[in-house]
Parts: C-alpha cells; sequence; structure tokens
C-alpha cells in the first residue's frame, strides 16, 4: 500500500476502517509472531486516529504501520508491476524498493511455478479474494522461501480496481519447525517399529533355531522352517540344494497362499532360474553373494522377461526378493530364496542381515545332514564291499577245502604207492640187492614217509582256519596238565622238570588252546633234550598299564638265534637241523595261528644255548581278580 | 570187472566172495593184496574198479545179473571212485533191503572230518585212513581181516 498515492480518504474512511479490521484479524490468526499482537496495538491506534482527523495524521500512522512492519507490504498494478514495496518486503525477498518498483513480480516466481502471480491477479481482479495463501518463492539469492500470501484489492475514486496490495509472511521458519517436528515423529515411529521389526526377527530366529534342531531328517526340517518363514517375515520361501551333481535341487517350498505355491511349483519346473544372470538364485549359487532386490527391474532382471515368465511375476505380485547362500565353510551347499508379494513391506537391509544369519544356520545343518547321509552311504558300501569280500573268502575257503581235499587224499596215495613196493622189493628181492641197494631204498621209504607226515601237518595247519571258533571260559591249569598229559611218552627216561605257576583263567576255543600249549610244551621238552635236568616252566604275567595279560612257557633249552625269530612262526620254517631235531615246521605256525584267532599274540626271546621263552596274549581273557 | 589182480595173487574168484574190494587205483589193489597175502587172509576177495560195477555186483545187476553167491562178508570201500563215488554206494548199499545190513568199512586216504561224519550219517561201519607207511598199511589190512572175518559176526544172510 502507497501512503502517498492513497490520497484524500475521507471518503473510504469506512473501507479503510473495513480493511484494517481485516489486517488486524488477518495479523492475529497468523500463528507464532509476537509482532501481530504489536501490529494490533498500532491498529487500534489507527482506528482511534481514523475517529480524529485530520488526514495526514491519518497517513502518518499508516505510513509508520506499513513502515515498523516485518511482513512485506507491497502493491502492484493490474498487470504485476510493482507500485510500492515496504523494508519487510526488502528484508523478506532480498531486493530493495529501487530495484523491485517498477519491476513486475515475475522474478519472484520460482520455476515451478513461473506464471503464479499471473494467476492471483486474475483471481482479485475478478473480485476473489486471496487469503493466507501458501506458496514459495524465490529470493534474490536464489533460495526458496514458502511464505502465506493474502491479497486485497485497491480501487479507484469511481470504485474500479487498479491494483492490488499484498501482505506476504515468511512461513520458512515455520515450515521448517513444523517439519522437523514431523521428522522427529517420524523417526520416533520409525525407531518403534524398527524395534518391533528387531524383536520379531529375534524371536524368528529362536524360532527357527529350535526348528533347525529338532526332527532328524533335515529335508523336514527345511519344510518347516520354510513354513515359519511364511507368512512371519515373507510371502514366499524356498530352498535350493546342491546336490552331488552340482544341480541345484529345491528340497522346500512355501507360499502363503497354497494354490500359489502349486503354481509357483510348476512354474519353476516349466521355468527353471535363467543362467548368466548378474542376480538371481543361480548367481547366489554360483558366487556365495546374498541379494536384496526392492525393484521392478531388478525382479524383471531375477525372474527373466518373457511374456509369461513377467505375468507369473504379476500374478503373483512379486515386489522383493531376498536370495541369500546357504555357505559352510565358504562352500554353497544351496539358496534360500525369500519374496514378498502384494502390499506386505518390501524386505529392508535388516531382513538381508537376519536371513544371512539363518542361512549359515541352515547351511550347518544341511552340512551336517549332507555328511550323515555321506557317512551312511559309506557304511552301506562298506557293508555291500564286506559282503563281497565274504562271499569270495567263502569261495575262496571252498577252493581251499577242495584243495586240501584233494591233497589228503590224491597226494598220499602215490607216496603209500611208493612206500609200500619199495617195502615190497625189500621183502620180496632183498637177498638180492647189496646192502647199499637196501640202504638206498630204505632212504626211498623214509622220504615217503617223512612227506606223508608233511601232509598230515600241512593239513592239520589249513584245518584251524576253517574251523570254528568256540570261545569259552578255560580254565588254564588244568588245560597245561591234560597237555602234559599227552606229552608224556615224549620225555620218558628224561629229567624234566614241570613248575605251574598260578593261572588265571582264559576265554577261548579250549580244543586250539589245548594244541597250542602241546605245541608250545612239546617244543620245550625237544628242545631240552640234551640237559641232564630240564626245567619249564609255564607262567603268567598280569596286565599293567600297557600290557596284557601274557602266558609264558620258559624252557631252559638250546634256544636260538633272536637273529632269525622272524622265521619262527612260518609254515615248514626250521631254525634247527633235522638230525639234530626232528619236526616239519609247522607246530609253530600252527600256535600262530590260533592265538590270531583268538585276537592275541604270540613271540618269543631266547639266545643260543640258553633256553626260550615264549609268550602269548588272548583276546578277552578272563582274570581270576575279575 | 577186472579179476586180473586176484588172479596174479594166486587168489581164484569164489563164487562165495567174503571181501568185496571197492578201489579204482591199481598200485593200492596191488597193496592191499599184497597186505592180506602177508596177514594170511585167504578169504575169497572180489575187487571192484568203481562204484556203478561194485553196485552191480552188490545188486546182482549189468553183467553181474546172474551171479551165484550172496552177500560178501564186508566191502571195503575207497571213498574217490570214478563214475559213482564211495559215499553214493553206501547210500545205494544202505537203501537196498537186500544189501542194507551189509558191514561196510570206508578204506580211504582222507582224513577229512567232514568225510568221517558223512559217512557214518550215511551208515558206515567203521572208517579207516590208509597209513603212508606200508608197514602200518599192513598192519591196518591184518586188523581189518582178522576184525572184520574172524571176530565179527554179519547177520545172516
Amino acid at each position: 500500500m502507497n501512503a502517498e498515492r492513497l490520497g484524500p480518504a475521507s471518503d473510504h474512511t469506512a473501507a479503510l476502517t473495513e480493511r484494517l479490521a481485516a489486517a488486524e484479524l488477518q495479523l492475529r490468526t497468523v500463528p507464532g509472531r509476537l509482532v501481530g499482537s504489536d501490529l494490533a496495538d498500532l491498529l487500534h491506534e489507527a482506528q482511534l486516529a481514523l475517529q480524529i482527523p485530520p488526514a495526514d495524521r491519518l497517513q502518518q500512522i499508516l505510513g509508520a504501520i506499513i513502515t515498523s512492519s516485518d511482513d512485506a507490504i507491497l502493491s502492484t498494478n493490474l498487470d504485476g508491476i510493482v507500485t510500492s514495496w515496504n523494508i519487510g518486503a526488502q528484508t523478506l525477498f532480498g531486493y530493495s524498493a529501487d530495484e523491485m518498483v517498477g519491476q513486475s513480480l515475475a522474478r519472484l516466481m520460482t520455476a515451478e511455478k513461473p506464471d503464479e502471480h499471473v494467476h492471483l491477479l486474475a483471481q482479485i481482479a475478478r473480485g476473489q479474494n486471496v487469503r493466507h495463501y501458501e506458496t514459495s518463492r524465490r529470493r534474490k539469492d536464489g533460495s526458496t522461501i514458502i511464505v502465506s500470501i493474502t491479497m486485497s484489492p485497491i480501487f479507484d475514486s469511481q470504485g474500479d480496481v487498479i491494483g492490488v496490495s499484498k501482505i506476504s509472511r515468511d512461513m520458512t521458519e515455520f515450515r521448517r519447525t513444523q517439519s522437523s517436528l514431523m521428522d522427529a515423529i517420524t523417526l520416533e515411529q520409525r525407531a518403534r517399529a524398527d524395534a518391533e521389526a528387531l524383536q520379531k526377527r529375534l524371536t524368528f530366529l529362536l524360532e527357527a533355531s529350535s526348528i533347525l534342531a529338532s526332527t532328524p531328517n533335515y529335508q523336514q526340517r527345511l519344510e518347516q522352517l520354510t513354513e515359519l518363514v511364511v507368512p512371519t517375515i515373507a510371502d514366499w520361501c524356498a530352498v535350493d540344494v546342491i546336490d552331488s551333481k552340482q544341480m541345484l535341487h529345491r528340497v522346500a517350498v512355501k507360499h502363503i497362499d497354497p494354490h500359489k505355491s502349486d503354481l509357483l511349483f510348476h512354474f519353476l519346473e516349466r521355468f527353471p532360474p535363467l543362467p548368466n544372470r548378474s542376480m538371481g538364485i543361480l548367481s547366489t549359487a554360483h558366487t556365495g553373494k546374498a541379494t536384496l532386490i526392492q525393484n521392478a527391474e531388478h525382479l524383471r532382471q531375477v525372474v527373466g522377461d518373457d511374456a509369461e515368465r513377467l505375468a507369473m511375476v504379476e500374478s503373483i505380485g512379486l515386489t522383493s526378493l531376498i536370495i541369500v547362500p546357504l555357505l559352510a565353510f565358504e562352500r554353497v551347499l544351496g539358496v534360500l530364496t525369500i519374496a514378498t508379494t502384494g502390499e506386505t513391506p518390501l524386505f529392508q537391509p535388516a531382513d538381508l542381515e537376519m536371513m544371512l544369519n539363518l542361512a549359515s544356520r541352515s547351511a550347518q545343518l544341511i552340512e551336517n545332514a549332507q555328511l550323515y547321509e555321506q557317512a551312511q552311504q559309506l557304511n552301506a558300501e562298506l557293508e555291500t564291499r564286506v559282503r563281497e569280500r565274504t562271499a569270495q573268502l567263502e569261495a575262496t575257503n571252498q577252493a581251499l577245502e577242495a584243495f586240501s581235499y584233494s591233497v589228503s587224499h590224491d597226494l598220499r596215495t602215490p607216496l603209500r604207492a611208493i612206500d609200500g613196493f619199495a617195502r615190497m622189493v625189500i621183502r620180496d628181492y632183498g637177498g638180492l640187492l647189496p646192502d647199499d641197494g637196501q640202504r638206498r631204498l630204505n632212504v626211498i621209504r623214509d622220504n615217503a614217509q617223512q612227506m606223508g607226515v608233511l601232509i598230515d601237518d600241512l593239513l592239520r595247519f589249513s584245518r584251524l582256519n576253517r574251523l570254528p571258533l568256540s570261545r569259552q571260559t578255560v580254565n588254564m591249569t588244568d588245560l597245561v596238565q591234560h597237555a602234559l598229559d599227552n606229552l608224556s611218552s615224549e620225555h620218558q627216561n628224561r629229567q624234566v622238570d614241570f613248575i605251574i605257576e598260578p593261572l588265571p583263567d582264559a576265554s577261548g576255543d579250549p580244543i586250539l588252546l589245548l594244541q597250542v600249549l602241546v605245541n608250545l610244551l612239546s617244543n620245550a621238552i625237544k628242545y631240552t633234550r640234551p640237559r641232564d635236568r630240564a626245567q619249564i616252566v609255564i607262567g603268567y604275567l598280569p596286565a599293567t598299564a600297557t600290557t596284557t595279560g601274557t602266558y609264558f612257557i620258559r624252557d631252559n633249552g638250546v634256544g636260538f638265534d633272536m637273529q632269525y625269530s622272524d622265521k619262527l612262526f612260518g609254515v615248514f620254517q626250521r631254525l634247527h637241523h633235522a638230525e639234530a631235531f626232528e619236526g616239519t615246521g609247522v607246530g609253530l605256525a600252527i600256535v600262530q595261528r590260533v592265538i590270531q584267532r583268538h585276537g592275541g599274540q604270540v613271540w618269543a626271546t631266547a639266545e643260543p644255548d640258553r633256553g626260550a621263552t615264549f609268550f602269548f596274549t588272548l583276546e578277552g581273557k578272563v582274570n581270576h581278580e575279575s | 570187472m577186472s579179476p586180473e589182480p586176484t588172479e596174479r595173487f594166486g587168489l581164484r574168484p569164489d563164487p562165495r566172495v567174503e571181501i568185496l574190494l571197492v578201489e579204482d587205483n591199481p598200485n593200492d589193489v596191488e597193496l592191499t593184496l599184497d597186505a592180506f597175502r602177508e596177514n594170511k587172509l585167504t578169504n575169497p576177495i572180489q575187487v571192484m574198479r568203481d562204484g556203478v560195477e561194485a553196485l552191480d555186483f552188490l545188486l546182482y545187476r549189468g553183467v553181474y545179473a546172474q551171479r551165484s553167491g550172496g552177500n560178501p562178508k564186508i566191502v571195503l570201500l575207497d571213498l574217490k571212485l570214478p563214475r559213482l563215488g564211495g559215499k553214493e554206494v553206501l547210500q545205494a548199499i544202505r537203501n537196498d533191503e537186500r544189501t542194507k545190513m551189509i558191514p561196510v568199512v570206508i578204506l580211504t586216504s582222507s582224513a577229512e572230518e567232514r568225510d568221517i561224519f558223512e559217512s557214518y550219517q550215511l551208515g558206515v561201519n567203521s572208517y579207516i585212513v590208509k597209513p603212508v607207511d606200508f608197514d602200518r598199511f599192513t598192519a591196518a589190512a591184518r586188523q581189518i581181516g582178522l576184525y572184520w572175518l574172524l571176530l565179527n559176526k554179519p547177520p545172516l544172510f
């Protein structure tokens, strides 16, 4: 409002009063400004003045009002050209009165609404008011401010509108405060929502963990997991595991709508995940990288962009996806995928974090389950192999039996003929032969008979492997006595002291153990033959922390050189000449075989001419003490 | 049928055969006959060279369909025989009413537990492993002859 152009106002006193009242109302209703009450006081003074002429006094007061106002008060003509510009306008817009008077208001308009002042003017020209219209304006420094505008028409003496008065108030601070308050409220709400989401996730993870630790079947557990994920976390969930052929194999899938779950299943059968995509199940399976997809463009990249695939995405209303690898020791075992559809809020990075956590637990489960399966498979293979080997062994055993039978029957028959016919020659024609001829025929007979003994021993030895082992508790003292009774003929006319120390019971086959004792004692008797007084001790060394209980038979015989001890238990292996000590070298081989079949060990210590001691252990022996 | 070894040792085939020796190995036949002779066992012996021939003889079949005489006092049976084995012969003997009571002694090289067990299961009267040593073999032959031909009382056929 330009004071100079207001002119003699007596005609307009009533109108002016009305406008001032309006101005007061406006000032009072604009919130947050103390200055409004000051202005109201001024206006009150102005009203008093209006009732008290002269006019120059009024003008003075009005001019003071306008000048002192913090609000921008300005006037324009109907073309929008500025006709007056107060200090408040200069403060608000940054332009001085000199810069603005005579200029268009267009320079104050923002790029978004460059013609706004034209529309507002048109509104006033039509006789409409503009009150507390909030909009943006551009300041001289280019910054944007929010203003509240109230516009009033200026009439000439004929009552025609010739211009517009405008009061603009800076609302920027108010709005900023309001906005930050809103922000604070939003933040508070979000924090609360986040806390709730966190709580929900923690509860979810706890439940998931309990599922993962429950049933023994891992596929069943993964299915239960998908049922927890849907609908707690997602609308859709799938678990794919990489099988031994490096193929992805879907082990569990769940959709919030069972019908869609089926649909999806068939869809995935028909349209497997696309290879060579930078995102998606295959990519995650390949790289082990987790993905959070929240926008449609990326979704299309993952699912595929042909019409049918897109229609599918549309029909299930896919909106966001999380794809996480099931990682165990940096090996990708599979992929866990969850999705949101329809109106469900999109997944957030926190959801991705949670799914990574869940995936690592699931991966451990799968890893364990796969290891268990592998172990089962290995066991099965092992069992098959054992069966095969058993069958082979049985076949070998049968072959061996057939062989022994053949040896037993066929090998002895010619020997009998050799011996028998040599004997008949000696008997019937001995008189015709010189002594040496008879001697040589006897050598033939001796050898045939020796071979007969060898064959018998060999058969005895091979039979040992075929006889079943029947374990029972054996009184070893009785058994030793029994063996000695059997051997009484072998030490006739000799001085042999047998010392039987206390012997604990053994667990073993009594017949086979008797064979062991007979063979060992027979050796002891045989190899002490050069002694005037032979001494044979049968004793027992109790178990210690590091050794098993051990039976022993010690003699003071001719002993042997430990250098050859490795040959001691070989079949037909002998450490003494046949002229000195008869034997076929099968006795100790039999001893070793019997002890081995009992799960025990046999060994000997000796020194030439200073006796030998034979030790043996039996697995599963029974001590007197126990 | 080959009575040749019998003839060689001057033991004429007798219609009333007392010992039926079933043995395919000619050396063993000779040794056995020699052992009997050395032990002064002169009972009539018939040698059969395999299981089929032995059964033909005992059951009056084939070339022996018309033979005279009854059952032998003893059958000395080897186990390993051509065509029909010793155990099968034993089984056939025990399965026929005419022969089931004939004393049968297995005289074999086999000392296999299984052979011994099965032979007794089939109803053998004795099981003797032929010793390689001819002196012991001769001794065994003497005991067999003394026991089964003199000491033992077989049923009347």
